[in-house]
């Protein structure tokens, strides 16, 4: 498999505001180790809800979190920005999971993913709501939306899906729109 | 999670962002509640322990055993430094530590494994890697900082037992070994034909005795006490 291809080609990540993410650099392979787990403990949960905010089903978002993760510990040492650099793969390996490989990571992205009634019921029923309208919309909205939603802001989203950074806010304000207008016609919350 | 970052936020989208920000919370949380993160970070820290590990009898099947003996010490020994990290830089023995430990507890064993001297010690590290295991489902931090004193003792045993294999690398080439000091040559017999890593031979030949019939032997710092070197 070509390296090149199966990796996403990052800009330098832009500087993250709030919380920043600490540079790794383990000297020794236990504190390679013991850097990673942390990691991969703190990080875990938000990254399969970042996948399934792509439109991933349960299932599906577990396996590509778990094969990311095993990618990224071992290339540790190289990944500046782990959290920015997982949220990148896992969305290109979303996308090549479910349909041919192309080059833009935002034409990626499945159209009609699957969320199974099984698993949607065990997130409640707001929850199922949310998941099961947002698989509805264009793969690009449901990238902002994913990427918005874990913290990043518009400009750092463009810079990442190579876009401008008016597209990305028309995206995240069409998707929201829809949003509001599909939960407010299924009733359940306020407009 | 961050809070979500729209520098433009639209007054008739306060709301739902609101509830957005609020269902991703929620989803997060939900998936906290599902599944243990223990299965899935050792599989990872086991796995890439076994594909960057090499195993050393498969990596060094057509070696001399002088040179797969040196070099099982050298790796003993940072085996018994890498598990001494924790205790020489005060890490916290949380949670997280312990995967780690099960992964070094897996290559001290692998380092002992194939070694019929060291089985005794294998054995001991099979039963060690459950119990970390075991940690790993209810930590305790007097249980890891047990487990880790366990894991230290046994790696330095390890190292201990393979100092005490004799090694004869007479004639053997060692320059492919990477060798920065002595400390792993101890007791190593050898004679002139023997080749040594770059830049260490006039270390060697100044911590050796001569032992007879053209043979020399290690002794780091005691060579000088009997004042007979290896002249070679």
């Amino acid at each position: 498999m070509d390296e090149a291809a199966n990796s996403p080609q990052l800009k330098p990540a832009p500087p993250e505001r709030g919380r920043p993410e600490q540079t790794v650099r383990p000297d020794s392979e236990l504190d390679r180790s013991v850097a990673f787990a942390a990691f991969y403990r703190n990080g875990w949960h938000d990254l399969v809800a970042f996948v399934m905010w792509l439109g991933a089903n349960l299932q599906d978002a577990q396996n590509i979190a778990q094969e990311t993760m095993t990618r990224a510990y071992s290339r540790w040492e190289t990944i500046d920005h782990p959290k920015t650099w997982i949220r990148t793969v896992v969305s290109h390996e979303y996308g090549r999971s479910a349909f041919a490989v192309h080059d833009d990571p935002v034409d990626e992205l499945p159209e009609m993913p699957d969320h199974g009634s099984d698993e949607v019921a065990l997130f409640g029923q707001e929850q199922a709501r949310v998941l099961d309208i947002l698989p509805q919309l264009p793969p690009r909205q449901r990238q902002v939306m994913a990427w918005t939603y874990d913290g990043y802001a518009p400009a750092e989203i463009a810079e990442l899906l190579h876009v401008e950074p008016n597209a990305v806010r028309v995206s995240l304000y069409e998707a929201r729109q829809k949003l509001k207008e599909r939960l407010a016609e299924e009733g359940g919350r306020p407009t | 999670m961050n809070d979500p970052k729209d520098d433009d936020l639209p007054p008739e989208h306060v709301e739902i962002d609101a509830y957005l920000r609020d269902s991703r919370r929620k989803l997060t949380e939900r998936l906290a509640d599902e599944r243990s993160l223990d299965g899935g970070l050792t599989a990872i820290l086991h796995s890439d322990s076994s594909a960057s590990e090499q195993n050393p009898v498969r990596e060094w099947a057509d070696q001399p055993i002088a040179v797969m003996l040196i070099s099982l010490r050298i790796r003993a020994r940072a085996s018994a430094r890498d598990l001494d990290l924790p205790h020489s830089r005060g890490l916290d023995l949380t949670l997280d530590f312990t995967p780690a430990l099960v992964s070094a507890l897996a290559r001290a064993r692998d380092i002992a494994l194939d070694l019929d001297r060291a089985r005794d010690i294998a054995h001991d590290l099979d039963r060690a890697r459950p119990r970390a295991y075991d940690l790993t489902v209810s930590p305790r931090a007097s249980d890891l900082a047990s487990a880790l004193a366990s894991a230290r003792e046994l790696a330095s045993d390890i190292a201990h037992d393979l100092d005490q294999v004799p090694v004869d690398a007479s004639g053997v080439d060692l320059s492919s070994i990477d060798l920065r000091d002595l400390d792993a040559l101890q007791g190593v017999t050898w004679t002139i034909q023997t080749r040594w890593p770059a830049g260490i031979a006039g270390k060697v030949r100044a911590n050796s005795v001569p032992i007879g019939e053209g043979r020399y032997e290690v002794r780091p710092g005691g060579a000088t006490k009997h004042s007979s070197t290896a002249r070679v």
